[in-house]
């Protein structure tokens, strides 16, 4: 073989040799250990520590809410949908994480709009509970720990033995949907459907004075208050309330 | 003719490269020598098949499912996500996002926006926050939904196809991750993404993307947004377990994926998407 040929090969051989070196150099050893990528990659993406934390951590501190939060329909909603995400400096830093503003909290999923699902319960702002009520905060008639209560689903008419009068709905609104009460609206299941009836012709005739409940009773017919009072008088009175 | 000057120039050089590649050769193979002595290790270590320590990812075939049915537009997968992933807070750059199609009365098209509109970022009053404002309110609607959207961590990536340094990669349980480290900042993958679900991270010049929150799923939690959605649009689980969640829904629905024509085979599973959505 002429020398020019054999020198030209030896530095072809050098050059590849020292590509190759460099190759090796640079890539991360992990590279190509499980394809065309650095495992170690893998390792620190797994190995980010969680934020959003969930509701076991909550109930850790908050136990007592369990009961009632299991067995409404907000069961579905995480305790950080409404009390913030992330790093909230609660409880290190002693942050309150009670929403203040609960219209505008709840009407991130409550307002009525028209994408939304039907389904979903749902409130025009300015003419729930009454059109033209004064805005009122929405935890000063529904718990949100347990809007609905007991098994039933939000949004659904309550089912209780016996026919369901149509205007159940609207007591529902602040009774509960199985009449179980909420804060100062109080339990109307299981209550004697003779005491409840009286209660309702009361309010309806002035009797009792009560803006809101005498609104309701003006609309509601001889039959329909009958209709009620054996209906809630039916349903299983509530279990006692825990309040932590 | 040549000098005696010259003949002793090619010598001495001859020498030299001789000499140097003689080094080299040594170089070179102590190197590979090394490489290979570690690819031994690694290969009789049980360890090396699976790079998270305590997670076999050989065992799983994650998938995710969402019914757009179920969606109220509540936009806290976004949030939730925003915290987890630590995205950029900004109205720019989102690794899940949610869509709102609308169809007034008499249309054919539908009007689409999303979080990022700035109508609705007057309406959260912040970047940071988001919300859907009320705009169709008093309108006159035939049709409207939200549509929440992702990664689609497809089967066939068309991102880690174009990557050209493999910064971005399917992990062998599935999920299309990147590699910050690696990733050059070349933006190939946001533009092959049918999707658009990649997000360009300015400040350290690499590009990003929705990982299904591996650090999350290895520890067997589920995704934040999976975790947060409250009326269970979002649905998360490994397809190698029958009972679990999207096991379940895609069993029980019939569901469509986005851009089936696109050829990446996405691992997104959908229930009640609609002719416009794509």
């Amino acid at each position: 073989m002429p020398k020019y040929i054999v020198r030209l090969l030896l530095i072809l051989i050098a050059g590849s040799l020292l590509a190759y070196a460099a190759k090796v150099h640079f890539t991360d050893p992990s590279f190509y250990r499980f394809g065309h990528y650095r495992a170690d990659a893998v390792t620190e993406i797994a190995g980010l520590k969680p934020v959003i934390q969930g509701a076991g951590q909550c109930l850790k501190c908050h136990e007592k809410r369990e009961q009632d939060w299991a067995a409404g329909s907000h069961r579905t909603v995480q305790c950080e949908v409404c009390h913030g995400m992330g790093k909230t400096g609660h409880p290190d830093d002693g942050v309150s994480l009670v929403p203040k503003d609960t219209i505008r909290l709840c009407t991130m999923c409550h307002a009525a709009m028209p994408s939304r699902p039907a389904r979903q319960p749902q409130i025009v702002v300015g003419e729930h509970p009454f059109a033209g009520e004064e805005k009122s905060q929405c935890i000063s008639c529904h718990d949100p720990h347990m809007p609905g209560g007991g098994e039933a689903d939000a949004g659904q008419p309550p089912t209780g033995p016996g026919a369901v009068p149509a205007v159940v709905s609207k007591c529902a609104k602040c009774h509960g949907s199985m009449g179980e009460g909420h804060k100062k609206n109080p339990a109307l299941a299981g209550r004697p459907a003779g005491e409840l009836a009286d209660r309702l012709n009361k309010y309806r005739s002035g009797d009792i004075s009560n803006k809101i409940m005498k609104k309701y009773a003006s609309a509601l017919s001889d039959e329909e208050i009958r209709q009620l009072a054996e209906y809630y008088a039916a349903l299983p009175a509530p279990r006692p309330r825990i309040d932590p | 003719m040549k000098t005696e000057d010259n003949k002793t120039g090619r010598r001495n050089f001859l020498r030299t490269s001789g000499a140097a590649l003689a080094g080299l050769g040594a170089v070179v193979g102590g190197t590979l020598l090394g490489e290979a002595v570690a690819g031994t290790d690694k290969g009789n270590n049980p360890e090396s098949s699976s790079p998270v320590p305590g997670y076999d990812w050989k065992k799983h075939r994650w998938a995710y499912g969402i019914d757009a049915t179920k969606c109220i537009g509540c936009l806290r997968c976004v949030k939730a996500c925003k915290e987890e992933n630590d995205v950029a807070r900004d109205a720019n750059h989102f690794r899940t996002w949610v869509e709102r199609y609308v169809y007034l009365e008499g249309e054919e098209k539908p009007l689409v926006d999303s979080q990022a509109d700035p109508q609705n970022i007057a309406a959260a009053g912040t970047e940071a926050d988001y919300r859907f404002d009320n705009r169709y309110k008093d309108k006159k609607v035939t049709k409207s939904f939200f549509i929440p959207k992702m990664c689609n961590h497809c089967e066939h990536p068309a991102c880690v196809q174009v990557c050209p340094v493999g910064a971005t990669f399917k992990s062998e349980d599935g999920v299309v991750l990147i590699d910050h480290e690696y990733c050059i900042g070349c933006r190939y993958c946001i533009q092959a993404c049918p999707y658009g679900a990649r997000l360009f991270i300015e400040d350290m010049g690499v590009s990003d993307k929705c990982t299904w929150c591996y650090h999350r799923i290895t520890k067997g939690l589920q995704p934040a947004c999976v975790e947060v959605c409250p009326t269970h649009t979002r649905v998360f689980g490994d397809l190698n377990d029958a009972s679990s969640p999207v096991s379940k829904f895609i069993r029980e629905n019939r569901v469509q994926v986005l851009k089936p024509e696109s050829g990446n085979a996405p691992m997104c599973f959908y229930v009640g998407l609609d002719k416009d959505v794509s």
